[in-house]
């Protein structure tokens, strides 16, 4: 053992007496705080990957009924197609649109004929 | 640059109105007053009086109601007295406009006037209106209130009653009905009615049209109505309490039938809403109790709600003005 080994033991033990529970301490705060870390990061990929897949499984189904929609629209057209009567003459007494506009069209058919029987 | 104006016009018997688009309303005795002789013109300073002025020098003119029935007479003295009514609506309805500046009007008529009235009134105005929509006074009164459903309108004016069904459209001439049992009807029931009473009593058209206003009721109860009227000129006090009523309830019986008759004849899906949407409108909505009476005449038909306008005398012409501006300018431009 050297002098200054000697000399140091003592305080290298009081040292390790007095710090080593702090250094556990730290350490071990370090780590928990480290696995608090990890843990969440391994949520927010676990999450993220969760909502891409979700988000790209709707994109599959809004193609899916855009699909749907645009095939059904075809068959309608078609139909209608078929089953349109040919286009009747304007009517007088038929309103042209709906709510106060079909009024209006009515009541200017009526001024029209009443100043054409002057 | 020139302004454009709307107006909406109510052509009555008794009394025509005016509304405009800058806000202004007005009300005139549809009459005019021509000088009776030299001296009358001398001291008149005019050739003819209108409205209220004709009739506050009734004495020194003769006095001259165009309309008749609601429709203008078919002589060319009420057609010039009608031009200059209409004249005098405008002018005092709209003092602010200047020459060049445009009129668009829509002028309310009753519900079943002829072709031949309707064309009159067009021709009449051509000179200072410079378009021109003819509606169906209660259409224009369904209008005001926005009543486009099953609605039925009841406007008692002086000349007629008008009954209309609207059920979503423009009403048809089924849907229509025109009495002359109105207001004029019963100031001469009111008078003939006082004479038989009270023979000797003194009685002026204006003094029967303010009685039929002040107290004028077809309630089942009401205060003793008591007035006081002249005797070879000595005033005395009269109760007319029955006399009264009895003389309204004559007014009010065939309007009732009448809308028994357009209630029974609808579409029976929608007659119940009908009779639950009934609107009375014209002066003579102001008889007190009119609207129980109506009601209770619907009971036999399962019951009915009837509600009187809130502004009887310019709910009319506010409704063809509503008209008037809310139609678009294309639809103007077609006629």
């Amino acid at each position: 053992m050297t002098p200054a080994q000697g000399i140091a033991a003592p305080l290298t033990h009081v040292a390790a007496l007095h710090l080593a529970p702090g250094a556990i301490v730290l350490v071990g705060g370090l780590l928990a705080v480290k696995l608090l870390v990890l843990k969440s990061w391994h949520h927010h990929r676990k999450g993220r990957k969760t909502a891409e897949s979700k988000q790209s499984e709707l994109e599959q189904q809004l193609k899916d009924l855009q699909g749907q929609y645009d095939s059904l629209h075809t068959q309608q057209q078609n139909s209608a197609a078929k089953t349109q009567p040919p286009p009747a003459a304007p009517s007088a007494t038929t309103p042209a649109a709906s709510g106060k506009q079909a009024l209006f069209e009515q009541l200017i058919k009526e001024n029209i004929a009443l100043r054409e029987a002057l | 640059m020139p302004t454009l104006y709307h107006v909406g016009i109510d052509l009555g018997t008794s009394r025509s109105s005016i509304t405009t688009s800058t806000g202004k309303r007005v009300s005139v005795e549809t009459c005019v007053g021509y000088p009776k002789d030299v001296i009358s013109r001398k001291r008149l300073q005019k050739d003819y009086l209108l409205g209220a002025a004709a009739l506050d020098n009734r004495l020194a003119v003769n006095l001259i109601w165009p309309l008749a029935d609601g429709v203008i007479r078919d002589d060319e003295q009420s057609l010039q007295a009608t031009a200059l009514i209409l004249q005098h609506l405008l002018h005092i309805g709209l003092p602010e406009k200047q020459a060049g500046d445009q009129v668009y009007a829509a002028i309310g008529v009753p519900a079943q006037a002829s072709i031949i009235n309707k064309k009159a009134l067009i021709q009449l105005t051509e000179s200072f209106i410079d378009k021109v929509l003819i509606v169906s006074e209660p259409f224009a009164v369904a209008y005001a209130s926005e009543r486009f459903d099953e609605c039925l309108i009841v406007d008692i004016g002086a000349g007629t009653t008008d009954l209309c069904r609207i059920h979503g459209s423009l009403p048809d001439p089924e849907d229509q009905l025109t009495l002359t049992t109105a207001g004029n009807f019963l100031d001469a029931d009111i008078a003939q009615a006082i004479h038989k009473q009270y023979p000797d009593v003194q009685l002026s058209p204006k003094i029967i049209r303010n009685i039929k206003e002040k107290y004028g009721y077809v309630s089942a109860t009401a205060d003793p109505v008591k007035v006081k009227l002249n005797t070879l000129g000595v005033p005395q006090e009269y109760d007319i309490t029955q006399l009264l009523r009895e003389c309204c309830l004559r007014l009010t019986t065939p309007i009732s039938a009448a809308v028994q008759q357009l209630v029974g004849s609808f579409d029976p899906d929608f007659q119940e809403r009908l009779r639950h949407n009934i609107l009375l409108a014209g002066g003579g909505s102001r008889l007190k109790g009119i609207d129980i009476a109506i009601e209770n005449s619907l009971e036999a038909y399962g019951g009915g709600r009837v509600e009187c306008v809130q502004d009887a005398e310019y709910c009319g012409c506010t409704g063809a003005l509503k008209m008037c501006m809310e139609m678009p300018t294309e639809y103007w431009a077609r006629i």
